[in-house]
């Protein structure tokens, strides 16, 4: 085993001091959970007008009925929704918004055009967000306005990294992905005799996939944090010097990635299991409010594995 | 089974051999003479039942083989609807949506989106699941279950004569058609002269306007308008039929007085409702209600009878109504699906 250099914080180090640095900043939290939502609230008023009229004059479903979704309503309102109405779909419903968004993002799952518009406003708002949030936890500044002044001096930078990063992700599916999913796994799956082989395979292809687009959101990621806190003014030269920390500490980013995407598991199984075990029934209000809980947390996780990567750049630097 | 022959009497075959399809193997839900097919998924919670709606196709399927290939579309449109409404009932109470996710390994039952209620309320059940009609276009289907094909016109024009008749009467037709055609194919014609018989009116309407007329029917809200007068207002609903297409629900000829198609609901804003009977024959119609208080939500066929209409959401219209607390947590769980989706692609982006 490798020897870590004096002051560099090994993988679970970084972890922790990450973690403890985002529970320190729950003002920062709270911010972006209410930055999110307001990111989301002016096409959820789109989406809102044509459920709402088209809801207003329904039979009622009775009191006491098992469910309080019509779900021929929902067929027919599907059948003539498009723009962003369309993709108002079954998985919206709790613990499967989080399972449908993971599995498109394995599967490579088309998407409408219609999210290209909420997509580019939310990577737009973190383009921005990033250079406070990588500022804030480099610098342990918790004044609002150096936060400010810091997310808009490295805006175009971010917004930079970010362009480069969905590019290269594109490049990766049309690739990598099309590769292991279209042509591989056709391939070995059509010789297996079991359903259960069929998943195991998938579930390796997921994991070299998976690994594939952590090794590269990692090089952007830490592309991010030398350009924030290593000084780092051009954009090539940050994207390099993040391949080459990577390349150079790839078992502790690894080990830190293992770490947050077991928490990221963890979780999504405990909200699973409250939906799919015994006799649960999560719905209405309550669905929702634990719904915007897993949002808040994947938040947290956010800005914890940001604060990771700072401390773990700052240990080599 | 048992359930099928006490709504359609014996089934042409004395045994019926049910295949568990392995992996990769076959289409669940298919069937031939004898034959119904299914496949037992390896995950699969108790909750989720595609294995039993594909079952159930390929059960009711068989009630429909005939010794003859006469009126294929008209019977592919009798075994979708009646699998359909097996499903809803076999199934009712444990019916739940489970979309399936991570290459279609992982199924997830949705416990707030049951599919067939047990308590059914005054709208239409569920009148498409994906086992029945998947894949549309498949070699043992008796007529293509594509979109828009005769077989899925016939489907919804089965419904809609069952929302019309009622489902004692229907399930009378149903199994005195079979009875009628013994060994040869239960025909629409067949099915519409039963019908006649049995109700003691001509019921033609539903052969030439619902099962051979491809023409689309769509009826739809026009204008709402509400113009306040010294102590009423005075609310005028514009009803238009978009489509080329006809629901009548009668044979009287238009000039013996207006037909009793479907219902108008107009809802006002002290929360009382008003309804009025339109005629599916008129082009244009023009509604007019006096209230204290203006119409907030208008309603077309709000009792969901004309199953056949290409467009039922362009069936309402509303303005000022309270928000629906049901909608407001669809559109919220909606953010939140949005909230992941904006996450999860800007984590590698």
């Amino acid at each position: 085993m490798r020897a870590h250099a004096p002051g560099t914080p090994g993988a679970a180090r970084a972890a922790v001091q990450g973690l403890s640095a985002a529970l320190r900043a729950p003002g920062l939290l709270l911010a972006i959970v209410l930055i999110t939502i307001v990111a989301a609230m002016p096409f959820a008023i789109a989406v809102e007008r044509p459920v709402m009229d088209s809801l207003a004059a329904q039979p009622p479903v009775p009191a006491i009925s098992a469910s309080e979704i019509d779900a021929e309503w929902w067929l027919e309102f599907r059948r003539h929704a498009n723009g962003l109405a369309a993709t108002f779909t079954p998985a919206i419903l709790g613990f499967a918004a989080p399972l449908e968004t993971v599995s498109a993002l394995l599967d490579g799952t088309s998407r409408p055009w219609a999210l290209a518009g909420p997509i580019a406003v939310f990577a737009l708002l973190w383009s921005w967000l990033w250079g406070g949030v990588l500022h804030r936890f480099a610098t342990n500044t918790t004044s609002a306005r150096a936060f400010v002044a810091a997310a808009s001096r490295h805006f175009v930078p971010m917004a930079a990294i970010t362009l480069i990063a969905a590019a290269f992700s594109a490049l990766l599916y049309l690739s990598v992905h099309a590769l292991l999913f279209d042509v591989l796994y056709d391939r070995v799956a059509s010789g297996l005799r079991s359903e259960r082989d069929a998943f195991f395979a998938r579930v390796a292809l997921y994991l070299v996939f998976g690994a594939v687009l952590v090794l590269a959101n990692a090089v952007f990621s830490f592309a991010r944090v030398h350009v924030v806190a290593g000084g780092e003014r051009r954009i090539v030269g940050a994207v390099v010097r993040g391949w080459t920390f990577v390349r150079a500490r790839l078992s502790s980013t690894a080990g830190l990635y293992a770490i947050y995407l077991g928490m990221f598991a963890v979780v999504m199984i405990a909200y699973g299991a409250t939906e799919l075990l015994g006799g649960s029934r999560v719905g209405g209000w309550r669905a929702v409010v634990i719904g915007q809980a897993f949002i808040v947390f994947r938040l947290g996780l956010r800005l914890a594995l940001a604060a990771s990567q700072v401390k773990l750049a700052a240990g080599r630097q | 089974m048992r359930l099928l022959c006490e709504w359609l009497g014996p089934p042409p075959h004395t045994g019926i051999t049910v295949i568990d399809l392995p992996w990769g193997v076959g289409e669940p839900g298919s069937a031939q003479p004898g034959i119904a097919s299914t496949r037992a998924r390896w995950i699969a919670p108790v909750r989720d039942m595609t294995a039993e709606r594909s079952l159930i196709a390929a059960l009711a399927r068989q009630f429909w083989f005939a010794a003859d290939n006469s009126d294929a579309a008209f019977r592919e449109g009798l075994a979708i609807y009646t699998a359909t409404r097996a499903i809803n009932r076999v199934l009712e109470g444990r019916n739940f949506a489970a979309p399936r996710f991570l290459g279609g390994f992982v199924p997830m039952p949705i416990r707030s989106l049951m599919l067939s209620p047990n308590l059914i309320g005054p709208g239409a059940p569920v009148g498409e699941f994906d086992e029945v009609l998947m894949p549309a276009d498949a070699e043992w289907r008796f007529a293509s279950a594509a979109p828009g094909a005769p077989a899925r016109r016939a489907a919804d024009a089965l419904r809609t004569l069952e929302r019309v008749i009622g489902w004692p009467a229907m399930q009378q037709v149903l199994a005195d058609s079979r009875l009628r055609a013994r060994d040869g194919a239960v025909t629409a014609e067949l099915l519409t002269a039963v019908a006649a018989e049995q109700r003691g009116v001509s019921m033609q309407w539903f052969l030439r306007e619902l099962v051979r007329s491809n023409d689309i029917i769509d009826y739809a809200v026009g204008g709402v308008s509400s113009v306040p007068s010294t102590d009423t207002v005075r609310t005028t609903v514009v009803v238009e039929r978009r489509g080329s297409g006809v629901f009548s629900g009668t044979d009287r000829p238009f000039a013996a007085g207006p037909a009793q198609s479907f219902a108008l609901l107009v809802r006002f804003l002290d929360g009382h409702d008003a309804r009025a009977a339109i005629d599916g024959r008129e082009q244009r119609a023009e509604i007019g209600f006096d209230s204290v208080v203006p119409a907030v939500a208008v309603a077309i066929d709000p009792d969901e009878i004309v199953l056949v209409d290409h467009n039922r959401i362009n069936n309402t219209w509303a303005s000022g109504a309270p928000r629906d607390p049901l909608g407001l947590r669809m559109v919220a769980n909606w953010m939140i699906w949005l909230q992941n989706v904006m996450l999860a692609y800007t984590a590698i982006a």
